[in-house]
């Protein structure tokens, strides 16, 4: 009944004889990643691909293993196979899983080789290579990478190096919320001076250099292209990804060298066919906006973004945010509505124009949803930028389709202290520091979850970090109604660690001392 | 546990139908003497454990069976292990008879056979004469004397010491000084560790198994010899215990939208299609080819075709006499039905209690045992969903089980909070 689950040894069963333990951990595997794999809509939990070193092979070959999961954790299949990986004397790397997208019956598994033993570790994610799982005949393909969008098969064999040649013109792709994959073309000029030197110099080099960027499906075929910065102009465009759902791809673009009053601006594309739709500029009649999230209904997307009444976007001078609504087929911006935390009034005592309220702090929204009836749902975390910055309590608000407040709620937690971090609440909220997790729906109706953790341990920070109460805030917005619950994560005995699951489901992973147990549990609503 | 046995207890005193649980669950003075007698026995064994003269092999039999022990015992603090007037006679008496017709093994008479809860049939040697009987055993064969071989058989374990040998065996294997060299000398390897670890790895477990398939072979034979003195003219009936155990796992029954619809439906809450639509099975293709064991190598019994092939030809076993059941048999198949799904609530799998309880309800639909079993496991569901512990409670959908169970698994976690307190109140006032 207890799907127990050890993540470093997959496959042997526990004999208590030791010798015997000793070969099992010899032969079995040591768990590298995990990768969520979702409905090709992104929507829901699809299932889980699990990847274990088995074998050292020779000195840059491992024996790799995948194993697929179910979305209620049943196997589906696995298969091993011999895998390269890069290393040098100075830096360490490990290969982790960049992302696994399903499209159809094609799983795409991207896999990167990441430094993890120097300060840049955080940023050196090279060697980014493919591998496809068919999921009518399980077969595995070769290993492929892509170089200006054309494939070139991977072999491996005992004793096989891998030389940075081998990769400094392979393309990385992005998973899209549909269908398909999304890529930039390899720059032109690439100069290898940049693994040793700063990139800086190199870049706008670099990025005029792109030349073009495309969608492709499950096979690597090119769906669509489009070519940019032809020519050697000293206008060029820098482009990056910033969101998709099944119809639309949203591009931010930035254009260098112009004397347009607002070089940055979106683009909406139609993700099937490449045409542009709509473009919305950073522009406001009144303030300096900042695009923050965007959020998908059946026939529309919604920017949020953040809102500034001064010449610079100083990250502590927001002044609210703008809900700018776009319809996906025509790209025509249908509405712009603006919240400023001055609105928060009825309920909170807002002092300044920048959201202070009495001698408490801030409020950042954390996460948005547009509800089809054009109300939004916001998650809000309150917080302190001071020498050791404060984390504080949660707000849940509904807003309605004009940007008044139809609900508002403070949950109460336990403030944390964040020691010698003095940042601003979007910088607080990058790095991760805020107690909220995420949000999920709960069923193919308008019903969602919102998750936080919070350690509720009273006393000193001492005490807090040594035995700490960790406990999941669960509040479920169902029927129109908010409900709030809470799940204790550290027991007497054992840790549990959440994790996203299929709609409606949370994934426990319970680490006690002898064991690790992760389970499906369905959220209680 | 002890809120359990409270609502047991509640649960028991306010019936008084004919078709109940004659189980007392909350018997401590039981649970004390059984586990005074196991720890008796099991000390001489350990004991005896001096006679082995490699120090290293001796260690790893007596920390093995000392865990074997401890977990034993954790069972029968737990309650897993019940006294019944009715099925110890009905059980004492087949191992009498095989005693006293089988005198040139006086050991046979110490044998203390347990009655199981569990949630799967069957029937297990532990050493030290005892002998353990699960509950869905009973309600799963179809006379005495296929129950008798299958008692037989286990003696017959017990008889030939195969746990205790068991262990020695496999202590000897690993302990060997060529499986310590292998061992050394793959520990040494630059590459390649587990290549060749895996390969020793799998001959040391394939080759326990062949030995388990060996033993199951010689219990085979010394229990048909013994079951053959106790139970003369019923040789076929060994076989078909063989061919009984074989289909034990097909599912007999399912539940249809239909019976969906009658048991989930009150004047408030009128039962709903939706909840059944929930198929997450039949949207994926699962891999069946063999990816890592050889599956034949890692069974511990052998198949039963080959086990029935075996005894036919070893045996001469031909059909011979039949006879009708006798009240006993019935009264014992009958009670081992509400008993197998009253210890599954026992033993907290709330899930399969509530399920095997629902099949029994579609052909006793005004049975208030069933019914209140009912609503205790919903009760029971209820509590877990609330910690967030279902799943500890109630299987998840897998692609081995049945249409009708994974369509019950999924329903059962479709159902919103108060969808499901509807139902609770609905079936606490049949209590």
């Amino acid at each position: 009944m207890k799907k127990y689950f050890t993540l470093l040894f997959l496959f042997f069963v526990s004999i208590a004889f030791s010798q015997v333990q000793k070969l099992g951990a010899l032969s079995s595997g040591q768990f590298l990643d995990s990768a969520i794999i979702y409905e090709e809509n992104g929507e829901d939990v699809w299932g889980y691909l699990l990847a274990y070193k088995i074998d050292k092979k020779s000195r840059e070959v491992y024996e790799l293993e995948y194993v697929v999961l179910d979305k209620n954790l049943n196997k589906l299949t696995s298969a091993k196979f011999l895998e390269g990986m890069f290393d040098t004397l100075l830096l360490k790397f490990k290969i982790e899983l960049t992302f696994v997208k399903k499209i159809k019956n094609q799983l795409i598994i991207g896999i990167n080789d990441k430094a993890n033993n120097t300060e840049l570790a955080a940023r050196v994610y090279i060697n980014h290579r493919f591998r496809t799982l068919n999921l009518d005949t399980f077969a595995f393909s070769k290993e492929f990478v892509l170089e200006d969008f054309k494939m070139i098969d991977r072999d491996y064999a005992t004793g096989t190096n891998t030389t940075i040649d081998d990769f400094w013109n392979v393309q990385q792709l992005i998973k899209t919320k549909g269908n398909y994959l999304f890529g930039f073309a390899t720059p032109a000029y690439n100069p290898k001076a940049v693994a040793y030197v700063s990139e800086q110099r190199h870049k706008d080099k670099i990025t005029k250099s792109i030349k073009s960027f495309a969608v492709l499906d499950e096979k690597m075929n090119i769906v669509w292209k489009k070519e940019i910065n032809a020519g050697d102009s000293k206008i060029f465009d820098e482009y990056s990804y910033f969101d998709s759902d099944t119809d639309v791809l949203l591009l931010q673009k930035y254009r260098h060298g112009t004397k347009d009053k607002e070089p940055r601006s979106i683009e909406i594309y139609n993700l099937h066919n490449g045409d542009l739709i709509g473009e919305m500029p950073f522009l406001d009649a009144k303030y300096l906006i900042f695009p923050d999230r965007a959020e998908f209904t059946k026939d529309n997307v919604a920017f949020y973004v953040q809102l500034y009444d001064n010449k610079k976007m100083l990250y502590e001078e927001v002044v609210g945010f703008s809900k700018v609504i776009f319809d996906k087929k025509t790209g025509k911006e249908l509405n712009r509505d603006h919240f400023l935390w001055e609105n928060f009034k009825p309920h909170l005592q807002i002092t300044n124009k920048y959201g202070e309220y009495d001698k408490y702090g801030k409020i950042l929204p954390q996460d948005f949803v547009l509800l089809e009836n054009g109300n939004t749902l916001i998650v809000a975390e309150g917080y302190k930028s001071k020498r050791s910055s404060e984390i504080l309590d949660l707000f849940m608000v509904e807003l309605l389709p004009d940007m008044s407040i139809k609900y508002f709620k403070k949950i109460d937690k336990n403030k944390i202290s964040l020691q010698n971090i003095n940042a601003a609440g979007i910088e607080l909220r990058q790095y991760g520091y805020f107690d909220f997790l995420y949000k999920q729906k709960l069923n193919n109706r308008e019903e969602y979850v919102f998750f936080y953790a919070n350690n509720e341990r009273e006393g000193s920070k001492y005490e807090r970090r040594k035995n700490p109460s960790w406990v999941l805030g669960i509040i479920t917005f169902v029927d129109g109604e908010f409900n709030y619950d809470k799940l204790q994560l550290t027991k007497k005995a054992s840790q549990i660690i959440p994790g996203k699951a299929k709609k409606g489901y949370v994934r426990l992973i319970e680490v006690g001392s002898d064991d690790v147990e992760m389970r499906l549990e369905k959220v209680n609503y | 546990m002890r809120l359990v046995f409270l609502l047991m207890l509640y649960f028991f005193c306010h019936l008084g139908y004919s078709q109940k649980s004659s189980i007392d669950t909350t018997n401590h003075s039981y649970r004390k003497e059984l586990e005074k007698m196991y720890l008796q026995r099991t000390s001489k064994t350990t004991r005896s454990f001096k006679s082995i003269s490699d120090i290293k092999i001796r260690e790893e039999v007596s920390k093995s069976y000392i865990e074997m022990n401890e977990d034993f015992i954790e069972k029968i603090k737990k309650g897993v292990f019940v006294k019944d007037t009715l099925y110890s006679e009905f059980l004492n008496e087949i191992v009498q008879r095989l005693a006293i017709e089988n005198t040139d093994f006086p050991q046979i008479k110490n044998t203390k056979i347990l009655l199981s809860f569990s949630d799967i049939p069957n029937a297990y040697a532990i050493g030290d004469d005892f002998i353990i009987v699960t509950l869905p055993l009973l309600k799963s064969i179809n006379n005495e004397y296929e129950l008798a071989f299958i008692i037989g058989h286990e003696i017959a374990h017990n008889i030939l010491s195969h746990s205790y040998n068991g262990l020695l065996y496999y202590a000897q294997t690993v302990h060997s000084s060529e499986i310590k060299k292998q061992t050394r000398a793959i520990e040494k390897r630059k590459y390649d560790k587990g290549s060749y670890a895996s390969a020793l790895y799998k001959e040391i477990v394939y080759g326990k198994r062949k030995n388990s398939r060996k033993l199951e072979q010689q219990a085979d034979s010394l229990g048909f010899l013994l079951y053959r003195k106790a139970f003369k003219g019923y040789e076929h009936y060994a076989i078909q215990s063989l061919e009984t155990l074989d289909k034990i796992d097909f599912e007999k029954d399912s539940l249809t939208i239909a019976d969906y619809a009658r048991f989930f439906s009150t004047e408030k809450l009128q039962f709903k299609a939706e909840w059944l639509n929930n198929d997450e099975i039949s949207g994926y293709k699962y891999d069946k080819s063999v990816k890592y064991w050889l599956i034949d190598s890692l069974k511990t019994h052998a198949d039963c075709a080959l086990r029935t092939g075996f005894m036919k030809k070893e045996f001469q076993i031909h059909k011979t006499l039949e006879k009708k059941n006798t009240a006993i048999f019935d009264s014992v198949k009958k009670n081992s039905f509400y008993d197998y799904i009253l210890g599954l609530f026992v033993i907290e799998d709330y899930g399969k209690s509530l399920y095997e309880t629902l099949l029994f309800l579609k052909k006793e639909p005004e049975n208030s045992y069933l019914k209140n079993l009912v609503y205790f496991n919903l009760v029971k569901i209820q509590e877990a969903q609330k910690a967030y512990t279902l799943n500890r409670h109630l299987d998840n959908v897998n692609p081995n089980y049945s249409q009708s169970y994974n369509r019950y698994l999924s329903f059962i976690r479709e159902l919103r909070k108060s969808e499901l307190n509807e139902f609770i109140s609905y079936y606490s006032l049949q209590l």
